[in-house]
């Protein structure tokens, strides 16, 4: 899926960069490389359920499908990834062909896309709010400290 | 039947509490508040602010122990529900997942499973316990079900749901496109409360109205009520009372116009509680007596409200502060509130809501309408084909608030007669003023004459006036001439003898005046009369020398004294 027109124009904010760290590290993911896979498929899960309350399904999947096209610019190991398609299987073959700590990348820059995609509609401020009621952040200073390691090992 | 006994009592039937709309106006309306509770169901066609109604009751309602929750079947869908409604300053996204929850079952009513919906409603109420519920659009579900049996499927969903939201002491509003003649609809003898928007489209202008078809357990204000959609929300504009029930006292005390010897031809003032009309040509200067009048009442201590729809404030203001009235200051003060009121698709259920709010806020005693043509212009079309009997009812409004209205009015220049016909305004008003020009001596001059003043005596002679940056001077009487509605009068001296053998004109009026007022000083008379202070004083002199009038520690009256002596 290409993405929308208004992605290239949109660079991605760094509050939205920070929000999707403090939900992925809330789902554990920062910690638990070795589990990135099942992780992103729970919070997938989550997201699908908070938001689908909030906008339906279908309008998720849409919004989901965009997200995954605009992130996949940045992070290419989200190419196996569709919003049809969000299981465990799917993602542990992202991890086995491109490692846990690019999936953890990816999963951060998907939802940083998510919200980003989602506030051109609605604004980042609830964007980044429904997003975030997925789940109870953890402290910033902490997870943005555990996604730069998780950045430093994507690079090494 | 139940016996006389045990029927409730006042005392003891249970009190019905009532939510606080958080929309402006509605309360009043619905007769206090929507109980809490009830059933509502909120409908009209596309356009007519049913949504935003409900989100801003939603809004005013919600708390994190009960919050709100909005359910959208099939109307506006979510993302485009919150792109648009967090414009209106009523919401909140701060309260959004706390307060107030959104809830999408647009799959499930797209595959037209009312037991679906209805089960996922239950559960999501079951899990946030919320106090009020917004089902939006409820009208929609039975259209995918086809038309057969649509409606029966419809009223058993909405009996049903309504069973479980009361079961769970939740206040809910279901929202439906429905026009006003499918009123009957079985659908609407389940909801406690109906609220009916609409919008009036005439030429380019759009009206939107709501009216509360029924509240149960409330005294609801009968009839069409404006509503105004911006970006606060909505604002309900109350239909102004055919009759008003504010028992004021009036005409317990006159008011002075402000314009000496204007008050002695009116017999001492206008009467307060009084609504007076000014009618004349355009130049005839309306505007300066109105600013006369508010201008005399600042002085006297009493704050005033003019509601203005020609002229811009500060155009307004700059011409009063060339006549010196004062009124800068005192809008600076809090005194004096201008209302500018031009939007050109007005209610005059609006206007009166912000004058009489004006009122209240600043304790006005004194309200100018200035003009009512401006006003008529400044009105919706659809609301001017009724614009009498809506001004009837502003009017009444206002002076039931015992106030007292000087509204001007511009009439046709060329009329002949007493230049009242051209709004028909006479029975609206307590008291009529008529100015007009006419021609003396080859010079266009200007007139005014008192035409009516209910239940009061009052001088009917035409007087010439003058209008200037002083002011206005009155000056003296046609009385010796005719055809002075004509424009062109004639002169006809007087052979029937005066009202006052052996005195002159100027020597009646103060005569007249202080027979009307009682005892006072030469100053007041002078401000009574209009006379210069100098001419009070020579015409007391005389006065006094020929029994008229008698001088008491400064203070002068009238002497009673027959024609005949």
């Amino acid at each position: 899926m290409t993405p929308g027109p208004s992605a290239a124009l949109t660079p991605r904010s760094g509050a939205a960069i920070e929000a999707a760290r403090r939900l992925w590290a809330r789902a554990g993911g920062a910690a638990a490389t070795d589990a990135a896979a099942p992780l992103a498929a729970a919070l997938c899960a989550q997201l699908t359920t908070a938001l689908g309350r909030w906008i339906g399904h279908v309008g998720f999947v849409a919004l989901f499908d965009q997200a995954i096209g605009e992130a996949r610019e940045e992070h290419p190991a989200l190419e196996l990834v569709t919003a049809a398609d969000c299981n465990t299987s799917c993602f542990q073959a992202v991890a086995d062909a491109h490692g846990a700590a690019r999936l953890a990348a990816g999963m951060v820059g998907l939802i940083a896309a998510l919200i980003d995609v989602l506030g051109r509609i609605i604004g980042e401020d609830i964007a980044m709010r429904l997003v975030e009621q997925t789940g109870i952040p953890s402290s910033p200073r902490v997870v943005s400290a555990e996604m730069e390691a998780g950045s430093d090992a994507q690079q090494a | 039947m139940p016996s006389k006994r045990n029927r409730p009592t006042a005392s003891s039937r249970m009190p019905l509490h009532l939510l606080d709309t958080g929309v402006p106006g509605l309360n009043e309306v619905v007769g206090g508040g929507v109980p809490s509770l009830s059933f509502n169901l909120i409908a009209g066609g596309p356009g007519a602010g049913k949504t935003t109604l409900a989100m801003q009751i939603l809004f005013a309602n919600a708390t994190r122990e009960r919050p709100g929750l909005f359910i959208t079947l099939l109307g506006e869908t979510s993302l485009k529900m919150l792109r648009y409604q967090q414009q209106f300053d009523f919401f909140d996204a701060g309260r959004l997942g706390t307060d107030v929850h959104f809830l999408n079952l647009s799959e499930a009513a797209l595959e037209g499973d009312l037991d679906g919906v209805l089960a996922q409603i239950i559960a999501e109420v079951d899990r946030l316990h919320p106090g009020i519920v917004v089902v939006d659009s409820f009208r929609s579900l039975v259209r995918l079900n086809g038309p057969a049996g649509a409606d029966n499927k419809l009223e058993y969903f909405v009996q049903r749901l309504a069973l479980h939201l009361t079961t769970w002491e939740v206040t809910s509003f279901l929202i439906g496109e429905y026009q006003t003649e499918e009123l009957r609809n079985p659908v609407f003898t389940v909801a406690d409360g109906i609220l009916w928007l609409m919008q009036a489209v005439d030429r380019n202008s759009v009206v939107r109205k709501l009216q509360v078809v029924k509240m149960r357990g409330m005294a609801l204000m009968p009839g069409m009520h404006t509503l105004r959609l911006d970006g606060a929300g909505i604002q309900v504009f109350p239909r102004i009372p055919e009759h008003p029930t504010d028992a004021v006292q009036r005409g317990h005390r006159r008011l002075s116009t402000g314009i000496p010897g204007l008050d002695a031809m009116m017999g001492g003032g206008i009467p307060s509680g009084d609504s007076l009309v000014l009618a004349g040509p355009t130049g005839t200067g309306k505007t300066t007596f109105a600013m006369k009048f508010v201008a005399a009442g600042l002085h006297e201590g009493e704050a005033s409200v003019i509601a203005i729809f020609e002229e811009r404030p500060d155009v307004y203001l700059e011409r009063a502060r060339i006549l010196e009235a004062g009124l800068t200051e005192a809008v600076t003060a809090g005194r004096l509130r201008i209302i500018y009121l031009r939007p050109l698709d007005l209610s005059v259920d609006e206007a009166l809501n912000e004058i009489r709010t004006a009122v209240r806020e600043l304790g006005a005693t004194r309200v100018v309408l200035d003009s009512i043509s401006g006003f008529e212009m400044a009105l919706a079309p659809t609301f001017r084909e009724d614009f009498r009997e809506s001004l009837y009812r502003l009017i009444g409004a206002l002076t039931g608030l015992g106030v007292t209205m000087f509204s001007t009015v511009e009439v046709e220049a060329g009329d002949t007669g007493l230049l009242l016909t051209g709004y028909k305004v006479s029975f609206l008003t307590d008291d009529i003023i008529s100015q007009r020009y006419v021609e003396i001596e080859g010079v266009l001059q200007k007139a005014l004459v008192v035409v009516k003043m209910r239940g009061s005596d009052h001088n009917r002679e035409f007087r010439l006036y003058d209008v200037s940056s002083a002011g206005v001077r009155l000056r003296e009487s046609l009385r010796d001439f005719d055809g002075i509605t004509t424009g062109m009068p004639t002169r006809q001296p007087r052979i029937s003898p005066p009202a006052h053998p052996g005195l002159t004109w100027e020597e009646s009026m103060v005569l007249e005046t202080m027979v009307r007022g009682g005892a006072m000083s030469p100053v007041e008379l002078a401000g009574l009369t209009g006379l210069a202070p100098a001419q009070v004083t020579l015409t007391l002199a005389r006065l006094q020398e020929l029994g008229y009038s008698s001088n008491h520690s400064g203070d002068v009256k009238a002497e009673a004294r027959s024609r005949d002596d």
